[in-house]
C-alpha cells in the first residue's frame, strides 16, 4: 500500500502530489525533492551504463528506515514517484509496476481532458479519488 | 472510409471558423487566428503523443524519438509512414512526406498555408524539450 504518490512535468515542476497522511506532506514533499536527484542519474546512466534497460519502470530510488521510495519516467520526461511504507507488508516489484502502469493511465486520461491546460497543475476530484484507490489498492 | 472525409471536413471548416470569427477587424489580427490554430494543434498534438507513448518503451536517444515521430504518430495521424528522413547529426532533422494529407484536398493557397501552419507547429512545440 502506498503512502503518497507525486507527479513531477518534464521541467521539474510539480503536476500534483497527494498522500494518505496529510501531517506527513511536508516530510514527503521532501523525500520526492530528493529522489528527484536519483531519477536524473538514473536517466543519465541509462544512456552510458550500456545496460539495454528500455523500461518506463526505474525500480526503487532510495530506502530509507521506514519507507521505500520508487519511480518511473514516460517517454514524455513525466516523472511518477510512489512513496511505499515498508513496514506495512513487502509489495512485490509486479505489484509496484502494476500500480505505476495504473497511474500512467490515469495520467493519459486526465490530460485528454479539453479543460485541462498543459503545463498546469492537476486539480482534478475525480483524478484524486482515483489515485487514492490505487494507492490503497482498491481498483 | 467515411471518417477520412468526416475529419477533412472537420479540419477545413476549423480553419475557416477561425479565420472569419471577426471579418470587421483589420488584417493585424490574423496573427492571433493563426496562433489560435497553433494552439488547437499543440493540444492536439500533446495529448496523442501522451496515449501513444505510454506503451512504448524508452527511447534511448533523439534519434529514437523521430523514429518514432515518422513511424507511429505519422501513421497514426496520416495513415502513412513519412517518406524520408535525413538528419546532419547535429540537431537538425529533415522529414519529408509526398503527399502531406491535409494539404492534396484543399483549393485555396490560404487554407493550405495555414493548415501547414497548424502541423507544423503542433510538432516543433511538442518535441521541444
Amino acid at each position: 500500500m502506498a503512502v503518497c504518490v507525486a507527479i513531477i512535468g518534464k521541467n521539474n515542476s510539480p503536476k500534483f502530489f497527494t498522500c494518505l497522511n496529510p501531517d506527513e506532506e511536508l516530510n514527503f514533499q521532501y523525500k520526492v525533492l530528493w529522489s528527484l536527484d536519483v531519477v536524473e542519474e538514473k536517466l543519465n546512466a541509462g544512456s552510458k551504463g550500456g545496460t539495454d534497460l528500455r523500461e518506463l519502470y526505474l525500480g526503487m530510488l532510495y530506502s530509507l528506515e521506514t519507507h521505500k521510495i520508487y519511480g518511473y519516467v514516460t517517454n514524455t520526461k513525466i516523472k511518477f514517484i510512489i512513496i511505499v511504507d515498508s513496514t506495512n507488508m513487502a509489495l512485490r516489484d509486479n505489484e509496484i509496476r502494476s500500480m505505476f502502469r495504473k497511474i500512467h493511465a490515469e495520467y493519459a486520461d486526465i490530460v485528454c481532458n479539453p479543460f485541462y491546460i498543459p503545463g498546469e497543475p492537476i486539480c482534478s476530484k475525480s483524478f484524486d479519488i482515483n489515485i487514492k484507490n490505487i494507492m490503497t489498492g482498491t481498483v | 472510409m467515411a471518417d477520412e472525409s468526416l475529419f477533412d471536413f472537420l479540419h477545413s471548416e476549423i480553419v475557416n471558423y477561425t479565420l472569419e470569427s471577426d471579418d470587421t477587424k483589420n488584417k493585424e489580427i490574423k496573427d492571433e487566428d493563426l496562433s489560435t490554430l497553433e494552439y488547437i494543434g499543440f493540444s492536439t498534438g500533446y495529448r496523442m503523443i501522451e496515449r501513444l507513448t505510454k506503451e512504448m518503451p524508452r527511447f534511448k536517444d533523439e534519434l529514437d524519438t523521430m523514429k518514432f515521430i515518422c513511424t507511429d504518430f505519422w501513421s497514426a495521424v496520416y495513415k502513412k509512414q513519412i517518406d524520408n528522413l535525413r538528419t546532419n547529426h547535429q540537431g537538425v532533422y529533415v522529414l519529408q512526406d509526398n503527399g502531406f494529407r491535409f494539404l492534396t484536398k484543399t483549393f485555396q493557397w490560404e487554407a493550405v498555408f495555414r493548415c501547414g501552419a497548424e502541423i507544423r507547429c503542433l510538432h516543433v512545440w511538442r518535441y521541444q524539450r
